[in-house]
């Protein structure tokens, strides 16, 4: 918690049978402050992104939420993250509604908090319209808003969004980033991967990235543009991807 | 584990099973509708087509010359008879002439070759010139059966007769018996003829009279019709039925990431499981249930159509229900764990077909003619419950096979539960990857305890191991128990605490406790089984459990010196149960609490005793050593009490005197001044242990 930082990773190492996934990434997210992580496909963003959410362990490494070590106390750690991800769908047969009052009972919210949250962002999040239809009726950025809304509940105090407007159309991505942004000014911290270069300019107040499991530059878009000496962010990513 | 959170989860995945069309279908309105439609049409069916058979006219063909009153007496029994109709000349000239002579009658079943002799008379009779020119006239219908008269019968008083029917044509089967049955009437008709006209008394020739009476009552009858298919429907349904569910909340979450967002929510993957597997038994359980009702409902109603009388009670099929859940747990968490390795909904499909089939295929050896529950199939997973179905059905269900196929059962599903929970601990598998045998069964990984999981899949592991060995035939007892005690008792504790890499004597509580747990442990082994034994005056045990008990402490053996059974059945229970029982299961159920640990431990060593009979005494036993480990925290006194106990009661078995007073006195039971005697001396020795806690 100190000096601001919500989510922190030092050293992680994961590697799949003879596949070093991830080796040796350290970075930190500070509160009200947007990170982009960009990487080429199988670069070991989910991967990553999946360790600092609790999902997987590292084989080595620490991961610390709001001061809480991810593997000596996870359920206090996961209990300050909200994880997206751009390929999870939802219960099919629940409607979103229920969908977020079953993850508030997981969150342990106590039922009249939950059931105002869970208002609070139908509204919000503009899901009045499809908030009681199950979910397998819903198109993909309804979906992908009840996602938000899961993501969302419990008002976490961290964000991971593992390339959350994937698949999805133009005002729905919008919808998306414009989301996010406002989380970010409520001073939540947010780690965000895509592969999307605009998303990154528009969104990222700092970004790492990474490439074959190994950090290759971290710092704002003006640094790692200016330590490049490339004209924009694409120019600077291939040339720290050494293309 | 928070209750809150498995009921969650457990609400959630009902929720959503019933919102599944496919789910509902299968589990509620196929068993209501299916049963009563085939059931109820089929057996209508089957009694129309039988009366319509009863009552039809029956075609026979007459070949040869017709006996005096024979033809009238078949066309009286509505036999449709044609007079060599259909019989080629030459063959008829043959006949006539008394070229032919009667099929050889087929071998009996004792004798060794009758196989093989049943075979050549078949063949030799398929090709008989008769059989010949009959078949085709069968097979296309011409008639229904061809009856062969053979000449002679006038002249030597027995009229040989042929019947060549078709097998395999239901009307032609059921026409050779009808024939079967006028013919006998029509030998009947003569003896009675020949008795009078030879001043006979009336029934001098038929020599011996004979009627048969069904002694099975009603219940019984009604049961055994309803055995022979419902174990192995209601097994398959109990497979079937969490089959899709258990797959689609594993295998279908990984498919559609949703595994991945339950997992990052603040949950512990044991009450995942639990939630898990808690609907999916839930689901199977209500299948069974609809299935139950509507199988009892269309049985009860066909029987009442076929005039059976009454049919069985809704206690006999509440039963049934009951030994069904064990191993509803165990298909429930089977699949449970099976999912999990799936990669998507038809990947999992693909893997828990096999084992679908596996638990389910066993079961229909309840079909098999004489096979029956005992000792061996108590401990068979799902044919256990299978047989004993079908053995409380038809009212033959003994107490001590419930309570072992439920035992078993429950062991079978523990051990499921407890690798689907090892399952759901393994993220990559979760996530979507692979995971290596080692890792998945932890070889190697460096505990530093043993966990409550761990010691129950040692106690499930054992029990399994001691049921199947106990079952060897071949070996002699003496040597029998030995190896049971230390090969299947204390061989896999010792090494379970070595492949861990634990340090065996901390982890089993070897240590020495000091001077007066030890005297408690004196104490209670002198006291404990005579105090037990006032439980055995609620229960008593039936007297073959005595004489098996007997034979188990081979008291029935001259030629064991009694040093040896002491060695056997009182040091070495001492020692190995001890280990495993209290040093390392109730020293894993520690954390558990006091209670906890010494009621579970206790419970456990009472359910391994595997007598329903013994429950209460072992139970007290295992309550009062536990007491003692408890204390002091050694297994040492345990193992002190434990001996004595086994051994006093070689001693009270063998030693003539005590045995001659129990005879002289007719006792059945320990006399109740020496049982509140040992009460006594028992609390004192409990006390003792308590009152000072004296390290070493």
């Amino acid at each position: 918690m100190t000096n601001g930082v919500r989510l922190a990773c030092a050293e992680l190492k994961k590697q799949f049978g003879a596949v070093k996934a991830v080796d040796e990434i350290s970075f930190d997210v500070h509160a009200g402050e947007i990170v982009g992580l960009l990487g080429p496909n199988g670069a070991g963003k989910t991967t990553v992104l999946r360790m600092l959410a609790g999902i997987l362990t590292p084989d080595a490494g620490e991961v610390r939420v709001c001061g809480y070590d991810m593997q000596a106390s996870p359920l206090e750690a996961k209990r300050r993250i909200g994880f997206l991800s751009g390929d999870t769908q939802l219960y099919m047969r629940l409607t979103p509604r229920e969908v977020l009052l079953y993850f508030g009972e997981l969150f342990e919210l106590a039922e009249g908090e939950r059931k105002q949250r869970a208002e609070e962002l139908i509204r919000l999040l503009d899901m009045t319209s499809f908030a009681d239809r199950p979910c397998e009726t819903l198109s993909a950025g309804q979906k992908q808003r009840a996602n938000i809304a899961r993501a969302f509940l419990h008002d976490p105090e961290i964000l991971i969004l593992d390339e959350p407007t994937t698949a999805l159309d133009i005002l729905s991505g919008k919808f998306i980033v414009d989301a996010i942004r406002s989380q970010r000014d409520n001073g939540k911290a947010v780690l965000f991967s895509t592969h999307i270069m605009s998303e990154a300019e528009y969104l990222c107040d700092r970004i790492v990235m990474i490439h074959e499991g190994r950090k290759a530059e971290e710092g704002t878009q003006a640094e790692i543009i200016g330590r490049s000496g490339a004209h924009n962010l694409t120019d600077a990513f291939l040339r720290a991807i050494g293309e | 584990m928070r209750r809150s959170i498995v009921r969650a989860i457990y609400l959630k995945e009902l929720r959503e099973t019933l919102r599944d069309r496919r789910t509902i279908t299968f589990m509620l309105v196929l068993p209501l509708l299916l049963y009563p439609m085939l059931i109820i049409g089929m057996s209508r069916f089957q009694q129309n087509l039988e009366k319509e058979s009863a009552q039809r006219t029956a075609k026979v063909l007459l070949w040869g010359e017709p006996a005096p009153g024979l033809l009238e007496l078949l066309r009286s029994r509505n036999f449709d008879v044609a007079v060599n109709q259909y019989l080629p000349g030459g063959l008829g000239e043959r006949l006539r002439m008394g070229e032919f002579s009667q099929f050889e009658p087929y071998p009996d079943a004792e004798d060794p070759d009758a196989d093989k002799k049943m075979e050549e008379l078949r063949d030799k009779a398929s090709n008989h010139p008769l059989a010949v020119a009959a078949r085709p006239l069968v097979l296309d219908r011409k008639t229904d059966a061809v009856l062969v008269l053979l000449p002679g019968g006038a002249k030597d008083g027995k009229q040989e007769v042929m019947i060549l029917f078709d097998s395999v044509r239901q009307d032609s089967r059921r026409v050779r018996g009808r024939l079967g049955t006028a013919l006998d009437e029509y030998r009947k008709q003569l003896l009675r003829a020949r008795e009078e006209s030879s001043g006979l008394e009336k029934g001098f020739t038929a020599g011996l009279g004979m009627e048969s009476r069904d002694v099975a009552p009603k219940l019984r009858r009604s049961g055994f019709s309803v055995s022979i298919t419902l174990p192995f429907v209601l097994l398959a349904i109990s497979a079937t039925a969490g089959f899709y569910r258990a797959v689609e909340t594993t295998a279908g979450e990984k498919e559609r990431n949703t595994m991945q967002t339950l997992l990052c929510a603040p949950v512990r993957p044991l009450e995942i499981v639990v939630g898990k597997f808690a609907a999916i038994a839930t689901i199977t359980l209500i299948a069974a249930a609809a299935n139950i009702t509507s199988l009892g409902l269309t049985f009860n109603n066909v029987s009442r159509q076929m005039s059976q009388g009454s049919s069985l009670g809704p206690s006999q099929y509440v039963l049934v229900f009951v030994v069904l859940v064990p191993v509803t747990f165990l298909t429930s968490a089977l699949f449970l764990a099976i999912g999990v390795f799936a990669k998507d909904f038809r990947d999992g499909q693909n893997l828990a077909t096999p084992v679908m089939m596996l638990t389910m295929m066993p079961a229909a050896v309840t079909m098999l003619p004489g096979v029956e529950a005992n000792m061996y199939t108590v401990f068979l997973p799902c044919v256990n419950v299978a047989l004993l179905i079908k053995a409380l059905l038809v009212g033959e269900a003994q107490p001590d096979f419930i309570f072992l196929t439920l035992v078993s059962s429950a062991a079978y599903a523990t051990l499921a539960l407890l690798f689907a929970a090892r399952v759901f601990e393994r993220e990559n598998l979760l996530t979507g990857g692979k995971d290596t045998f080692r890792g998945l069964f932890g070889f190697g990984d460096k505990r530093r305890e043993v966990t409550p999981s761990m010691a129950f899949a040692m106690f499930c592991g054992v029990l399994v191991l001691l049921f199947y060995g106990s079952t060897v035939p071949k070996i002699d007892i003496r040597f029998l128990l030995v190896v049971t005690q230390y090969g299947m008792i204390l061989a896999p504790v010792v090494l379970a605490v070595l492949a861990m890499k634990l340090p065996v004597k901390e982890t089993l509580s070897l240590r020495w406790p000091g001077w007066r747990p030890m005297v408690a442990g004196v104490l209670v082994g002198l006291s404990a089984g005579s105090a037990a034994s006032l439980t055995l005056r609620l229960l008593p045990p039936p007297e073959s459990l005595a004489k098996s008990l007997q034979k188990v402490m081979m008291l029935d053996r001259v030629d064991i010196p009694i040093a040896w059974i002491l060695f056997a059945v009182s040091i070495s229970p001492g020692i190995c149960e001890e280990l495993l029982f209290r040093g390392f299961m109730q020293g894993a159920f520690r954390k558990l609490g006091m209670w906890a640990s010494i009621g579970l431990s206790a419970f456990l060593f009472a359910v391994a005793h595997a007598s329903i009979y013994r429950m209460m005494p072992v139970l007290l036993l295992g309550l009062a050593i536990g007491w003692l480990f408890w204390h002091s925290k050694s297994v040492l006194p345990g193992m002190v009490a434990h001996a004595l106990n086994n051994g006093l009661a070689v001693a009270v078995i063998s030693v003539p005197a005590i045995r001659d007073y129990f005879v002289k006195n007719k006792l059945q039971f320990l006399p109740l001044e020496w049982s509140l005697a040992g009460l006594v001396v028992c609390g004192v020795g409990l006390w003792l242990v308590v009152s000072r806690n004296e390290s070493a």
